[in-house]
């Protein structure tokens, strides 16, 4: 069977752009002196849909972003002293990077996966 | 005809689950959430239930061991969809009562055929 994918792209975009949307709230209400799990879960739970629904539409240079970012919420899900001031900035940056790429998908542009690669593993270092 | 409850709280995920079974002939509910599926299988009885894990107020485990609990759809088929492929999350998907497991991205074809299989 033969389904045009592309019929679900622009509600893939808002949709993706809301989860962005709410992750960057939570993140910045964090309060470092009270960890909030639930919180925590929600914002790693936005990162693992849009994960998971850049893949199906076979986005995967957003897919795999967005698994670095899950692994890196996860830890500070289950390793509370690693969330810090630099860390929650540092997932802010990439929400912001996430951000731009779904927009840049919104307008038909081309996604510069080497650009992406990099920035994902230098999220990576910054947090592990 | 074969009716099949669809949830996941991605709308784009729910529309393309939607459309694909609508188009292989078969007639389909929407439900946005754990807590929203077990509402409507309760008001009416599904022959078949495909849901994602991972998702806000009920996830998709939860879900299927809920209805399990439920008279009507003790051998109902509940097809799992997830980027998950841990063996142990399979293991629990399969403790709560799930008939199949299906590991995201996957094609239309891939869906059906696997739909198909836990329909026989």
């Amino acid at each position: 069977m033969s389904v045009d994918m592309t019929q679900f792209h622009a509600e893939l975009f808002e949709e993706c752009l809301g989860y962005l949307d709410a992750m960057k709230t939570d993140l910045e209400s964090i309060d470092l002196n009270a960890f909030d799990a639930e919180k925590m879960a929600t914002i790693k739970r936005g990162a693992h849909t849009i994960k998971g629904d850049c893949a199906m539409f076979e986005f995967t240079t957003v897919s795999d972003y967005a698994k670095i970012m899950e692994v890196l919420l996860n830890q500070m899900l289950e390793k509370h002293k690693e969330t810090n001031t630099a860390n929650i900035q540092a997932m802010l940056e990439a929400v912001a990077y996430v951000r731009t790429m779904i927009t840049t998908l919104q307008n038909k542009g081309e996604l510069d996966a080497q650009a992406a690669a990099t920035h994902g593993a230098r999220l990576q270092e910054i947090i592990v | 005809m074969v009716s099949i409850l669809a949830v996941d709280d991605s709308a784009s995920m729910r529309k393309m689950v939607s459309f694909t079974l609508k188009t292989a002939g078969y007639e389909v509910q929407e439900a946005e959430d754990g807590v929203d599926a077990l509402e409507k299988a309760k008001a009416h009885t599904f022959d078949c239930i495909v849901t994602d894990v991972n998702m806000p107020n009920k996830d998709g485990i939860t879900l299927i061991r809920d209805l399990r609990q439920l008279s009507q759809y003790k051998y109902v088929p509940m097809l799992l969809l997830t980027t998950e492929s841990s063996v142990e999350k399979k293991q629990e998907g399969r403790a709560a009562g799930a008939t199949g497991w299906m590991v995201k991205p996957f094609n239309p074809d891939q869906l059906l055929k696997t739909l198909l299989k836990v329909l026989d």
